[in-house]
């Protein structure tokens, strides 16, 4: 029995030698991604396809790690150099990547790139976000939209809110805790931290930050945070009251899938979310239930949210550089891009997107499209991602927040720490935006 | 004499190569990795800038027991306490009554004990989401059956709470070990002689002196040694609390392990290393207490 298994065995391995020298000739790119589901594989291996047809002796190999371990596994995979050409990287991890040397510098081939000019700002913008070099090209973004229940919203004689006072107020009236209906799904689990922060900056605008990727820094202000400042303790106030007056209790412990669970399970009647979620209602939800609505704005009058990205990077250890370049640029090229935005729900990177599909221009995407409209009042911002402390805070926070909404620790003591670790980072740090 | 003493030699060489590979394939990928992780706990060690590793002595030990007021470190060191001691004492009663009760065949027997042994058979990760669903706070089933019997007239949000968050991770372990001390105490109460009792039961023993005088004695290192083992198992499983409250809230339902955890997502690696070697330290102090009071080497005699 162990012989015939044995000899199996080596059979297989005779056979597996033979076809890596019968392949021996081509090329093979490696990439690895991170966000990883089994329909995004699929579209993803669907345009390496394409690639592999178009270009003989090129094969695209694609790793798909499961998404819980997946940054942790490339990290090791990077650590070691092993064979990887092309990687994801996400706003979360383009700090640890560039700083440690992984990522190689596309600006050459973007130079030479027929498709650069319909690139959108935000896009463009992203490209060079860390130290001013051309680390990724982004797939796509996740701007945040307002979930609300229609038919609730009308049953209660309620508009649609336009700010955040609006959601309070709508949140109010719909909160019956007997018939187990709130007005919002909170979000006190991991990174329930992001939700305050849109808070504060729709408090104080983007005007006041020192630059809209260092949204936790004053401008000219030396490394001073905008914890200090009196208008952030009144939004952490109102970012309190929500939770304790238009939430379920429970919503403290609440990660990603809880609080749609909540919105569509009829939970809770708004959510502000990334437009993946648009698949998930629709699926769930008739279209007289829900609706999307632009971000709240604050009063500053703007409305604030990070855009949250992912692109795809070239290690500086790749052994076919030209070849890895020409399939990333392949990969985010405007007919391959709004193909694979469109599948995946992010908002694509072309400017011409909805001339190519008119699904970006109808429809619940159409609601972005109208905020891209309004610049000055659509605006964004994001947390420090570019310190290295960030992995740390980003870790961590959570717990305090969590005790300061459960009356363990007073607003005071929250917004000490805050402004501690920072002013701390900056020290240790400088200036990195 | 010297030809003897040539195959001696020849032969010590012999065994000596034969050993070679058991000795150097653990050195390699055992106890190299081992001692290059425990090096990490002196080190600031961090993946966000692996360009700036540097030696700084038990500075991650500084960090843990600092006496800062934002420190949760010595609520976790509690935690873990409890999460111990209450999760076996409840492990090990309601196994070992189980396995008494499976001690006598009937009817369906063998289906029960197959029910039984079910959530062993489950990872740890997958338990833990499925009781994160049961203890939701507005929909999990478990306010719904309270609020049904009316032991609760409003839900408890379970796992959002500091009063029990703890409790209910405790909970879930309970019910995800109790098969284990089921298996191996009805193993064990297989190899007691039925003669024993019967020989009892002319002496005119009662049950409860049947218990104490001869099952509990009869399957005495099996039990010891099963506490042990479930006492390093338990200390080190943050699966559970990992995928039920992340630690939360405020750190309240954290053990060393899953704090651990925390550490390693965070990518500092030096701190998760010192935290690993306090885990190591507290179970071998706890091993060698633990092997002289209950004398356990003299028990395999």
């Amino acid at each position: 029995m162990s012989r015939k298994l044995f000899i199996a065995l080596i059979a297989c391995i005779l056979l597996f030698s033979m076809a890596a020298v019968a392949y021996a000739e081509d090329v093979t790119i490696t990439m690895v991604e991170s966000l990883t589901s089994p329909e995004r594989t699929a579209i993803l291996r669907e345009i390496a396809d394409k690639y592999e047809a178009a270009n003989p002796g090129v094969k695209i190999e694609i790793i798909s790690p499961p998404l819980e371990q997946a940054d942790a596994k490339i990290t090791q995979m990077l650590l070691n150099k092993s064979d990887v050409d092309v990687v994801e990287v996400r706003d979360s991890t383009l700090t640890q990547f560039g700083t440690n040397g992984w990522l190689a510098d596309l600006a050459p081939y973007l130079e030479k790139w027929d498709e650069k000019d319909t690139l959108t700002s935000a896009a463009t913008q992203v490209i060079t976000q860390f130290k001013h070099t051309a680390y990724l090209i982004p797939y796509g973004f996740y701007q945040r939209g307002l979930f609300y229940r229609k038919d609730w919203f009308k049953e209660a004689g309620l508009d649609v809110p336009k700010t955040w006072q609006d959601i309070y107020d709508a949140g109010l009236k719909l909160t019956d805790p007997s018939k187990n209906r709130y007005g919002w799904s909170f979000r006190g689990g991991t990174r329930g931290y992001q939700y305050a922060d849109t808070v504060y900056w729709a408090y104080t605008g983007v005007d006041k930050l020192a630059d809209p990727n260092a949204g936790y820094f004053l401008k000219d202000g030396d490394g001073k945070t905008i914890f200090t400042l009196p208008e952030v303790k009144e939004a952490l106030h109102f970012y309190k009251s929500i939770y304790k007056d238009i939430s379920p209790k429970d919503s403290i412990a609440w990660g990603f899938s809880e609080m749609v669970q909540g919105f569509v399970g009829g939970t809770t009647a708004m959510l502000i979310q990334d437009p993946e979620v648009i698949a998930t209602c629709s699926k769930d939800m008739s279209d007289d239930q829900w609706d999307l609505a632009p971000f709240p704005i604050g009063p500053s009058g703007e409305a604030v949210f990070p855009n949250g990205f992912g692109g795809w990077g070239m290690t500086s250890f790749s052994k076919h550089p030209d070849i890895a370049a020409d399939f990333l640029l392949f990969l985010s090229n405007s007919e391959n891009n709004t193909y694979f935005a469109k599948n995946y729900s992010t908002i694509p990177i072309h400017i011409n997107a909805a001339d190519l599909d008119p699904y970006f221009s109808e429809g619940k995407f159409a609601m972005y499209m109208e905020m891209a409209k309004q610049p000055d009042v659509y605006r964004y911002a994001t947390e420090p991602q570019m310190y290295e402390a960030f992995s740390q805070f980003n870790s961590e926070v959570d717990q305090w927040y969590q005790n300061y909404l459960t009356d363990q620790i007073t607003d005071d003591e929250l917004l000490a720490y805050l402004d501690n670790y920072w002013t701390e980072a900056y020290k240790n740090e400088g200036k990195k935006w | 004499m010297k030809t003897k003493q040539k195959f001696a030699d020849s032969r010590n060489r012999f065994i000596f190569f034969m050993l070679l590979p058991a000795l150097i394939l653990p050195l390699i990928f055992t106890y190299y990795p081992m001692i290059k992780g425990s090096l990490m706990a002196f080190q600031s060690y961090n993946l966000m800038n692996v360009t700036n590793i540097k030696w700084i002595g038990l500075g991650n030990f500084q960090k843990l027991f600092a006496n800062t007021p934002g420190n949760i470190f010595y609520t976790i060191l509690k935690n873990t306490a409890i999460w111990v001691i209450v999760s076996l004492f409840f492990q090990f009663t309601i196994g070992f009554a189980l396995a008494l009760l499976l001690r006598k065949k009937f009817r369906g027997s063998s289906v029960y004990q197959g029910l039984i042994f079910f959530p062993w058979a489950v990872s740890g990760f997958l338990i833990g989401i499925m009781w994160r669903w049961m203890f939701n706070g507005t929909s999990g089933v478990i306010n719904d059956i309270l609020l049904w019997i009316g032991i609760i007239h409003s839900p408890i949000a379970w796992l959002a709470s500091k009063d029990t968050a703890l409790l209910s991770v405790i909970i879930a372990n309970i019910w995800y070990g109790i098969p284990f001390f089921t298996i191996m105490i009805t193993a064990a109460l297989r190899g007691v002689p039925q003669e024993l009792y019967e020989a009892a039961e002319v002496d005119g023993a009662n049950a409860v002196g049947k218990f104490f005088n001869i099952t509990i004695p009869s399957i005495k290192s099996v039990i010891l040694l099963t506490i042990l083992m479930r006492v390093i198992w338990i200390f080190n499983f943050p699966d559970l609390i990992y995928s039920m409250t992340q630690g939360g809230p405020g750190g309240s339902s954290h053990i060393i392990t899953s704090f651990m955890m925390q550490k390693v997502q965070s990518l500092d690696y030096g701190l998760a290393s010192a935290l690993g070697l306090l885990v190591i330290l507290f179970l071998t102090v706890f091993t060698i207490i633990y092997f002289s009071v209950t004398k356990f080497g003299r028990l395999e005699e």
